[in-house]
């Protein structure tokens, strides 16, 4: 999720997690210096920005290695996609950091200096000198047949690769509207990667990672700050700009602690609708005239929920329903209420459709990453591709991906199967829980393709790292069960079925029966009903039997049988 | 002029420019030296550390080198291209001015040893798990006079007896030389 050095100094102090429960009256950072715990006064804090704030912090605690994750305005304010930042990384989607702020939480401040413990060393550092020699080697050969960003390893490499070809060209600009076909040129490229290499003073690394996919930008005239993967085009693209714009707007958002893609399509949503005067002059009063200058005066409302900015600061979604006058059809990009990339699509990937309906990390690179996201040209091709594609959690992934074809009869829609779309979207879905439960970078393994950590070793590296007794099938159980949880907490929120799908305008051409035949099928092959709801059976094979108590009390599920005790269809949306 | 002898010198040379500061180094050192070995990690146990702050784009891998018992009485700065570092960025000594080369539970000054250990390993672990190639491990041979200068001999006597009185180092040399003997 985070990268960085935060955690890894957390576990230094003795810690593997941190739980928050109840709020503090003023607002306060929380110290946890090895085995001293303090919660101190930070009402000097309140507005500074959240890079700001961790400087100040290791200065008033004369603890310069102390790791600070912070929030800034945003959360302070519960802007609904307000972020926890921490150096080059941060925590955005689903708006933590209003938490944080709701609890008066400035920032979580650790410094750690115990011994992390290796319960077999010798078969533990055997699997890491593995790891490292397999990342050398991919370092070394890129995979041929994809997009640069998608044939190395780590997060996307945004801030080391220039060609923004693929970005500019294939996502989308403005409020998730416009596509640009032309718009990469020799003249945007020279631009382009001036304004990066002035900016960018280093390539940067999260502890212990050979991945450089963070940097450190110095634009000039403002402080520095840093960055990784596509926060880089979010802001450029929105505004319809260019990059010298995208990373000095960056800058500020960084310092307020703001999500990079919600926040951009948030602020271009706003000028949408003014322009189709669903918004008027006196909403936006004040806005200067200027493009770029909308949006940093934007931003600024939306942070400190001034005016319109406090209708904006809870997401196209909920500003919609708030402005009404059918402000509801301009928050078009959204899926469970939530900004996602902004991708346009003509024909529909039924793998892609499983899991951009169904995932509840809200957002397509917490799901995606194992499976290719399109068939390679020819069988030579594919021949090449499956020869060391030792990921793989069983053979038949292999052959799947031999036959599917760029047109044809083995192409989408109808193909991958149903079938072999349910084991994909479970394949790569499970390789994204394993990292949250590990707490384990996406980068070097749910997200790229032939990633150095997989299925078949997660199990050893538990084993001799940890000392728990793992195998493939224990953790397979393990991660379906943290997984069936989360599902089992979103629907005690009132999630169903409704909520399973992708926005209406992500892909042009559409088949309803297919679609629900997925669903209908992905459902069953999770253990869900037919509303999504986790079935009795699964709970009780998962070892969650409270689940079941507590969905039987709540009338979720009847005590009879697997269906909805009653009709939640129409239930409140919250 | 002394008998001439070859001697291997380890060196590792630090390219600051190519850290991306990932720290690798200090938790691979710190596995090596841990007892059993790699059975545990932890930076601050680490003979290697990489002085960094980041908003100024600074990242020195300094080794632990000899325990100073006092802190040096003035600090100097150094600006190169543009960046500001603290004299203390390029120090190896182990010292009461910072809390670096120290065992956190007992205080003890850490040193490095290149990983000395048998069987001897290809290179430093901490230079192996750097991939940037930011530290590089070099052995070179050198031919060096294994007799001492004596105006350097004559010298370092010098200030010692300026310090203590001819006696009292006459003293002692003559204890030294028994207890050698005795």
């Amino acid at each position: 999720m985070m990268g960085g050095f935060w955690a890894p100094e957390l576990k230094y102090a003795g810690y593997d997690k941190v739980i928050l429960r109840g709020k503090s009256a003023s607002l306060v950072y929380l110290w946890i210096n090895n085995d001293k715990v303090e919660l101190r006064d930070a009402s000097h804090l309140r507005g500074k920005g959240a890079v700001e704030t961790a400087e100040l912090i290791r200065q008033e605690l004369k603890e310069p290695k102390a790791q600070v994750a912070a929030i800034g305005l945003a959360g302070e304010n519960r802007v609904y996609f307000a972020s926890i930042e921490q150096g080059r990384s941060s925590a955005s989607r689903g708006g933590i950091g209003a938490v944080m702020g709701d609890k008066g939480l400035k920032a979580i401040v650790v410094r750690g200096t115990k011994d992390v413990h290796i319960a077999r060393p010798d078969a533990f550092m055997e699997l890491c000198n593995e790891v490292l020699k397999y990342i050398k080697h991919r370092e070394k050969n890129p995979i041929p047949g994809v997009m640069p960003i998608l044939a190395g390893l780590g997060s996307p490499q945004e801030m080391k690769v220039h060609d923004e070809k693929w970005h500019t060209e294939n996502f989308m600009w403005g409020n998730s509207r416009i596509r640009r076909k032309d718009f990469w040129n020799e003249e945007v490229e020279k631009k382009w990667t001036g304004t990066m290499e002035s900016a960018r003073t280093r390539l940067i690394s999260c502890y212990n990672c050979p991945m450089k996919c963070g940097a450190t930008l110095s634009v000039p005239g403002l402080p520095t700050y840093m960055m990784k993967c596509f926060s880089k085009l979010t802001y450029t693209m929105a505004a319809m700009s260019d990059l010298d714009f995208g990373l000095k707007i960056a800058q500020r958002a960084t310092e307020y602690g703001v999500d990079a893609y919600s926040t951009p399509q948030v602020m271009a949503f706003a000028l949408e609708l003014y322009e189709a005067a669903i918004l008027t002059d006196d909403d936006m009063s004040g806005m200067p005239s200027d493009n770029e200058g909308k949006f940093y005066w934007l931003l600024d409302r939306i942070v400190r929920r001034e005016g319109i900015g406090d209708v904006l600061a809870k997401g196209t979604y909920w500003a919609a329903q708030q402005i009404g006058k059918g402000a509801e059809a301009y928050a078009h990009n959204n899926i469970k209420k939530h900004e996602q990339l902004p991708l346009k699509l003509s024909m529909l990937n039924p793998i892609y459709f499983l899991m951009y309906s169904t995932g509840e990390k809200i957002n397509i690179t917490q799901i995606e990453g194992q499976f290719p996201q399109a068939p390679f040209a020819t069988r030579e091709e594919r021949e090449a591709f499956v020869k060391d594609w030792v990921q793989v959690p069983d053979e038949k992934f292999k052959q799947y991906f031999l036959d599917w074809e760029p047109r044809g009869e083995k192409s989408i829609p109808y193909y991958p199967t149903v079938e072999m779309s349910c084991n994909i979207v479970d394949w790569q879905e499970r390789m994204h829980y394993i990292d949250d439960a590990l707490g384990m970078c996406a980068g070097l393994s749910s997200f790229p393709l032939k990633p150095p950590y997989h299925m078949h070793n997660f199990p050893q590296f538990i084993s001799s790292g940890a000392g728990i007794d793992m195998d493939e099938a224990k953790l397979t159980q393990a991660v379906k069960r943290y997984r069936t949880l989360v599902r089992a907490i979103n629907i005690r929120r009132g999630m169903r079925r409704k909520d399973d799908k992708p926005p209406v305008n992500h892909w042009k051409k559409r088949f309803p029966d297919l679609e629900k035949e997925l669903l209908d099928a992905y459902y069953k092959f999770k253990g869900w009903n037919h509303q999504g709801i986790p079935t009795k059976e699964s709970l009780h094979d998962l070892g969650l039997d409270y689940v079941i108590e507590d969905f039987v009390k709540r009338g979720i599920l009847a005590d009879s049988q697997d269906e909805p005790a009653k009709d939640f269809s129409g239930s409140r949306e919250n | 002029m002394g008998e001439k002898k070859k001697k291997i010198v380890k060196s590792i040379k630090v390219d600051v420019d190519k850290c991306n500061g990932c720290r690798a180094c200090e938790l691979a050192c710190s596995a090596f030296h841990a007892a059993p070995k790699y059975s545990s990690n932890n930076p601050a146990r680490s003979r290697i550390r990489v002085i960094h702050e980041p908003l100024k784009d600074i990242y020195v891998p300094v080794y632990a080198g000899e325990y100073a018992k006092a802190e040096c009485m003035g600090r100097d700065k150094y600006t190169i291209d543009g960046k500001e570092y603290e004299e203390c960025a390029f120090c190896r000594a182990s010292c009461p001015s910072r809390d670096l080369f120290k065992e956190p539970d007992s205080g003890l000054p850490l040193k490095c040893d290149m990983c000395l250990s048998d069987p001897p390993l290809s290179e430093p672990l901490c230079v192996q798990w750097c991939i940037t190639d930011a530290l590089i491990y070099e052995e070179r041979e050198e031919e060096v006079e294994e007799e001492a200068n004596a105006e350097e001999l004559k010298t370092g006597l010098e200030s010692l007896v300026n310090k203590f009185g001819l006696d009292k180092i006459m003293e002692t040399v003559a204890r030294m030389s028994i207890s050698k003997k005795g």
